[in-house]
């Protein structure tokens, strides 16, 4: 789950149900109340450009990037935003996640059925080989399944500044009480609750080795 | 908001609602939602003689009334926990009750000698039995002459804090494990650690948990929680601090019923940081509405009555 949209005085959220509480947050009646801590842990950078973004979901991990999409958008002079999309096929691949924006969407399908034919890891590749040497000023910003952001990573970091990269684990507390949610970094295991979910691709262990959660 | 204190050894809390060990961190994560002098006694997350980076992930699976959790005891190592962990929760108000786990006897007496050092430490779990590491402490706290070894290394060192014993209920007589404590000197003992158990990925079609088995806590094994309290209570004579599974005032006054002199909240403090007030309020009206002064006026006698259930001689008590 993650924020997706945000205005004046609301906020909406996609939720995918996976487990006890996302059914629950899902089978809401209208009216219906939760109570939420947040903002917990860390995000996307708050300042991001001027160079150009390319913003590669996979999948549900497309839900924050619509609201990074949206907050780029709406800065002065922000930077040049391609949103790259990928999933298995065409049912996968909700466009309608992303009405409104102004920046071009790219999606990918596995099985070709819309959009470019291939993973969105595939698609980022052949967009930065494109660019040529402007491809190093590129910033890459992902969410999706580890697979995929891994994969990802080992195609991309050499090519572009900076990847970073949304880590989703199973979390028990969400403040960094229970150690459930852990990641190898340079310095030392951490909560991705805490120290995360949004990481520097290069200051993980396991994005580069393809190692650890799988 | 009525405080009930409550003495352990030489010890002293100003309520008998401990926060659980691996379920409070260091004691001040939680504080947005807990302060930690609303607590008795925080039960810090185990530190051993080292620094341990844990378990691979996953280290979680939710079960239908529980936790399964393969952490790896994850944690900075007693001499970063003494340096950078504890003077903050003390000044915030919070008492320590510090978990430490080791491997020998040697590693244990040299972690009971740094923590002497440290007055503001007012008590000490030994926390033998943790699933999820591979410890002589796995097979040592199934031993009960073993246990009252290690509860001896720790209390000589240690004369003046309280030294609480915490057991595993993976063993055929938890009892005998109670018993071993209270020959080695112990101040208390803590029923109980997690209950052994697995899971199974069905679509990776292999064992959840890299090291297979992990802890069960949560709701799942209040009841199993409850007899072992029952069973330790009417063995030893030293406190018994009760954990597992606690989700409501209700099961806190099981527990004293059962024979608890305090009680550790854990794994529903994940999901509800309010449980504190909750069995706060619940245990206090409990006891109002039956004019008993004290939790401790709950136990029952072995024939299953209040052995002070009356209001007379609990205002005599």
């Amino acid at each position: 789950m993650s924020i997706h949209d945000e205005g004046d005085g609301w906020r909406s959220y996609m939720v995918k149900p996976v487990g006890p509480a996302t059914r629950e947050l899902v089978g809401l009646a209208v009216g219906g109340q939760v109570d939420i801590s947040p903002p917990l842990g860390n995000g996307f950078p708050r300042v991001l450009g001027p160079d150009p973004l390319l913003l590669v979901g996979g999948g549900f991990g497309i839900a924050p990037l619509y609201f990074l999409a949206r907050r780029l958008e709406a800065q002065a002079a922000g930077p040049e935003v391609r949103i790259l999309y990928g999933g298995r096929s065409a049912r996968d691949v909700e466009l309608d996640a992303l009405a409104g924006l102004r920046s071009e969407i790219l999606p990918s399908t596995d099985d070709g059925s819309l959009g470019f034919h291939g993973t969105c890891v595939d698609r980022c590749v052949d967009l930065l080989r494109r660019e040529g040497k402007r491809a190093a000023r590129f910033t890459v910003l992902t969410c999706g399944p580890h697979a995929m952001m891994a994969a990802l990573y080992r195609a991309v970091h050499g090519l572009v500044h900076e990847v970073y990269v949304s880590l989703e684990e199973i979390m028990a507390c969400g403040v960094g009480v229970c150690m459930g949610c852990v990641t190898r970094t340079g310095e030392g295991t951490v909560p991705i609750c805490t120290h995360g979910p949004v990481f520097r691709g290069s200051d993980l262990v396991d994005i580069a080795l393809e190692t650890g959660h799988v | 908001m009525s405080e009930y204190p409550v003495q352990i050894g030489p010890a002293r809390f100003a309520n008998p609602y401990f926060a659980a060990s691996g379920c409070f961190g260091y004691g001040l994560e939680y504080r947005d939602f807990i302060r930690p002098d609303e607590l008795g006694a925080v039960v810090t997350k185990t530190v051993t003689p080292l620094p341990r980076a844990g378990n691979s992930v996953p280290r979680l699976q939710e079960t239908p009334a529980g936790l399964l959790n393969s952490i790896g005891l994850q944690n900075v190592g007693i001499e970063a926990y003494l340096r950078d962990k504890l003077a903050p929760l003390v000044e915030a108000g919070g008492t320590p009750f510090v978990s430490i786990a080791a491997e020998t006897m040697e590693e244990y007496a040299r972690m009971a000698a740094l923590l002497a050092d440290h007055p503001s430490i007012r008590a000490v779990e030994v926390n033998l039995g943790c699933p999820n590491v591979d410890t002589g402490g796995d097979r040592d706290a199934a031993e009960a002459r073993a246990v009252e070894r290690i509860t001896r290394v720790v209390k000589d060192r240690l004369p003046d804090r309280a030294v609480a014993i915490k057991l595993t209920p993976n063993v055929t007589d938890i009892v005998h494990l109670a018993r071993g404590a209270e020959q080695g000197g112990a101040d208390a003992v803590v029923a109980i650690n997690t209950v052994v158990g697995m899971d199974i990925d069905i679509v990776r079609a292999r064992p959840t948990f890299a090291r297979v088995r992990a802890g069960l806590s949560g709701p799942a094994i209040f009841p199993i929680a409850l007899l072992k309290v029952w069973e330790i209570a009417g063995a030893v004579r030293i406190p018994v601090i009760a954990v597992g599974g606690i989700a409501s005032a209700n099961d806190v006054i099981k527990f004293f019923m059962a024979g608890a002199t305090a009680v550790q909240l854990g794994t529903l403090l994940f999901s509800r940081p309010t449980l504190l007030a909750e069995v706060k309020a619940g245990v206090a009206e409990f006891l109002a509405a039956r004019t008993l002064d004290h939790p401790h006026r709950l136990r029952l006698s072995r024939a299953g009555a209040l052995e002070v259930g009356d209001p007379a001689s609990a205002i005599l008590g």
